[in-house]
């Protein structure tokens, strides 16, 4: 299996403050990978450092299995919107579809001007008045009409509505379903992620805390309720992501790869979000995912 | 890429050829006149001629006056052209659309340069060829292009100036990363490299010429007290066309006037001059004054005579080309700084 995004070591540092550190995670290609993780955790950092816009301080990246921006070509496969969907404001939407055909060789005028169309935009509008919505739908089609391989977003649908989320989240999809491309998308509306992603990335105190198939993070990880008790006792399969006792009851959410035997326990089901939370929330001893450095710079 | 850079500087491209069509019409307009006001001028003969020259004297002193402003042009483009160009990008966050697009981010920033600078260099030229051409006949007349209030305005600094302020400008937007800032940087440091080679540098491109004089009157002498003692100023002689440098009043072995020997040679004319008066030179002296100056200045003469360093008019086009050069290379340095700066160390 070819892999879409390979970080090995990645770290980048602003003055004495790791942004990222100690990043080593494969991305398999065509899944659609969520990025998330609490604010100023790193999730920029690392996308900025996928497409080329910063330098790593240590470690490297690789897009599609390549070095990031190293040239022309390699800037034409991977598409990348930028938080807050940057647009030359003074600027038109046919004159931003332009800009595209100048600059990039795939360009696709067909597809560029077959989306503007369906979002219902004059092309006469300067970008500057569009809502956010709007701006944020130009900035994909300038990312999707250049065919990329790989396309990654950060916080695409942050500052959206709900209304335009969901139509920005449905032409993502759709594109992503007939074009089968690679993406890696950050947001912290664990919601939408769950509904669209296949893959996540859990970046959290500089680090990445975990990385798999939605799937299988679903599969493996429950929450089990009992009476209060020591969990060191618990089987060695069963690794504790986030603990809570009261008196007389203890909860905790515990990666496990088959079944839970012990009858003591009432086991539930986890959301992808309630996976997520757990790992955010706790610096246990997380076995396969651990990594030991949870928490320190936060 | 090209068109981009085209299509973010259509406002200010289109206002800068607005302010190149108004010069040029007007310059066209007047020129013509002007150069046959002159023409009627070398062909005078007799009285009329001063009041032929007198007539082109008085003739459109206010354009002259706004001719001088384009010494103002390099740094306006420089800051409205250069410091913005990488500095609003960052600023508003477009460098993160830019620089992801399928274009090298050393292209990127190549084709900025190329059709900024070439914009620049077009608006710089056309303002300075049409006005020197304008001008024609009042640097004739004149003949000190050379003179440095002239100097800037005429050939092919200009255009040097501007490419420098322009690179200038990119520079520190690039480094700064913040338009305005960017801009003030621009101004200050426009006007302080263009003031050092003006005042410090320009005169020594080509080694002046020294002339020897023997001290007469003509070129005056001033006696001066100060607390470090009394010197000697010898007057600085205009000569028709040069750029003069320096005037020193020196013996055959090249020393100064000592103040012990100013003292002894024009005793005179110290016990007359007031204490701590002007310089001699000039004023309405009585006759006691008269005599004793005409004494000092034949017992200085005997021993000192004056030279004068001074650019003849002849190379006015060596010294455009060598200071032209000198700016183009300051550009090229902040040109490849820029990029560097680019390229490795931005965000």
């Amino acid at each position: 299996m070819t892999t879409a995004l390979t970080a090995t070591g990645l770290g980048k540092r602003y003055g004495r403050k790791w942004a990222l550190r100690g990043c080593t995670v494969e991305i398999p290609e065509g899944r659609v990978a969520g990025l998330v993780g609490p604010n100023g955790a790193g999730k920029s950092t690392l996308l900025h450092l996928m497409v080329g816009l910063l330098a790593p301080t240590e470690g490297s990246v690789e897009v599609l299995g390549r070095g990031p921006a190293i040239d022309a070509e390699q800037l034409g496969r991977v598409g990348f919107l930028a938080q807050d969907a940057p647009i030359y404001a003074s600027l038109s939407i046919a004159d931003h579809l332009r800009f595209g055909a100048h600059l990039n060789p795939g360009w696709d005028g067909a597809f560029a001007k077959e989306r503007i169309d369906a979002l219902d935009l004059d092309p006469a509008q300067r970008a500057g008045r569009l809502s956010g919505g709007q701006r944020a739908q130009l900035a994909l089609t300038l990312a999707l009409a250049k065919r990329p391989g790989i396309l990654l977003l950060d916080e695409p649908v942050a500052s959206l509505d709900p209304l335009a989320r969901r139509d920005f989240l449905a032409v993502l999809a759709g594109y992503v379903a007939e074009h089968g491309i690679s993406v890696l998308m950050s947001s912290h509306l664990l919601a939408d992620l769950e509904r669209v992603c296949d893959y996540l990335v859990l970046v959290s105190a500089a680090r990445v805390q975990l990385a798999d198939e939605v799937d299988d993070l679903l599969a493996t990880h429950r929450r089990i309720i009992g009476a209060r008790r020591d969990l060191s006792t618990l089987p060695a399969d069963q690794h504790v992501v986030w603990e809570s006792h009261t008196d007389r009851q203890t909860t905790a959410v515990i990666q496990v790869d088959g079944p839970i035997h012990d009858p003591s326990w009432q086991v539930e089901e986890l959301s992808l979000e309630d996976v997520v939370l757990a790992y955010m929330g706790g610096g246990a001893d997380t076995g396969l995912y651990a990594r030991p450095a949870l928490g320190v710079a936060r | 890429m090209t068109w981009m850079t085209w299509r973010q500087m259509r406002a200010g491209s289109l206002a800068a050829l607005a302010v190149v069509a108004a010069a040029a019409i007007t310059l066209t307009i007047t020129g013509v006149h002007l150069s046959s006001l002159y023409s009627g001028y070398l062909s005078c003969s007799g009285f009329t001629c001063n009041a032929k020259l007198d007539d082109i004297g008085r003739s459109y002193r206010h354009i002259k006056l706004i001719g001088t402003a384009l010494i103002a042009v390099p740094v306006v483009l420089g800051v409205f052209w250069g410091a913005p160009l990488v500095a609003r990008e960052i600023e508003s966050g477009t460098y993160r659309l830019a620089w992801v697009q399928g274009v090298s981010r050393t292209r990127w920033m190549a084709s900025k340069l190329a059709v900024t600078g070439a914009a620049t260099a077009l608006v710089a030229g056309a303002l300075t060829f049409a006005f020197t051409w304008w001008a024609i006949p009042f640097d004739r007349i004149e003949a000190n292009r050379i003179d440095p209030s002239i100097f800037a305005d005429r050939g092919i600094v200009p255009v040097a100036y501007a490419l420098f302020a322009v690179a200038l400008g990119v520079a520190a937007g690039t480094i700064i990363r913040r338009t305005l800032p960017a801009m003030a940087v621009t101004l200050v440091g426009f006007i302080a490299v263009r003031m050092v080679i003006q005042f410090y540098v320009r005169a020594h491109l080509i080694a002046p010429v020294h002339r020897v004089f023997a001290l007469t009157q003509r070129f005056g002498l001033g006696i001066e007290r100060s607390p470090s003692g009394i010197q000697l100023q010898a007057g600085t002689p205009e000569f028709h066309g040069a750029w003069v440098t320096s005037s020193h009043l020196v013996d055959s072995a090249g020393h100064a006037p000592t103040s012990a020997f100013i003292n002894q040679a024009c005793r005179a004319v110290l016990d007359v001059a007031p204490p701590s008066g002007p310089p001699q030179k000039g004023g309405a002296p009585s006759g006691p004054a008269i005599q004793a100056f005409q004494t000092c200045l034949s017992n200085v003469g005997a021993r000192y005579h004056q030279v004068v360093s001074y650019q003849p008019a002849s190379r006015f086009w060596e010294l455009q080309w060598l200071e032209s050069a000198i700016f183009l290379g300051l550009a090229a340095v902040l040109i490849g700084l820029s990029i560097y700066w680019v390229r490795r160390r931005l965000v």
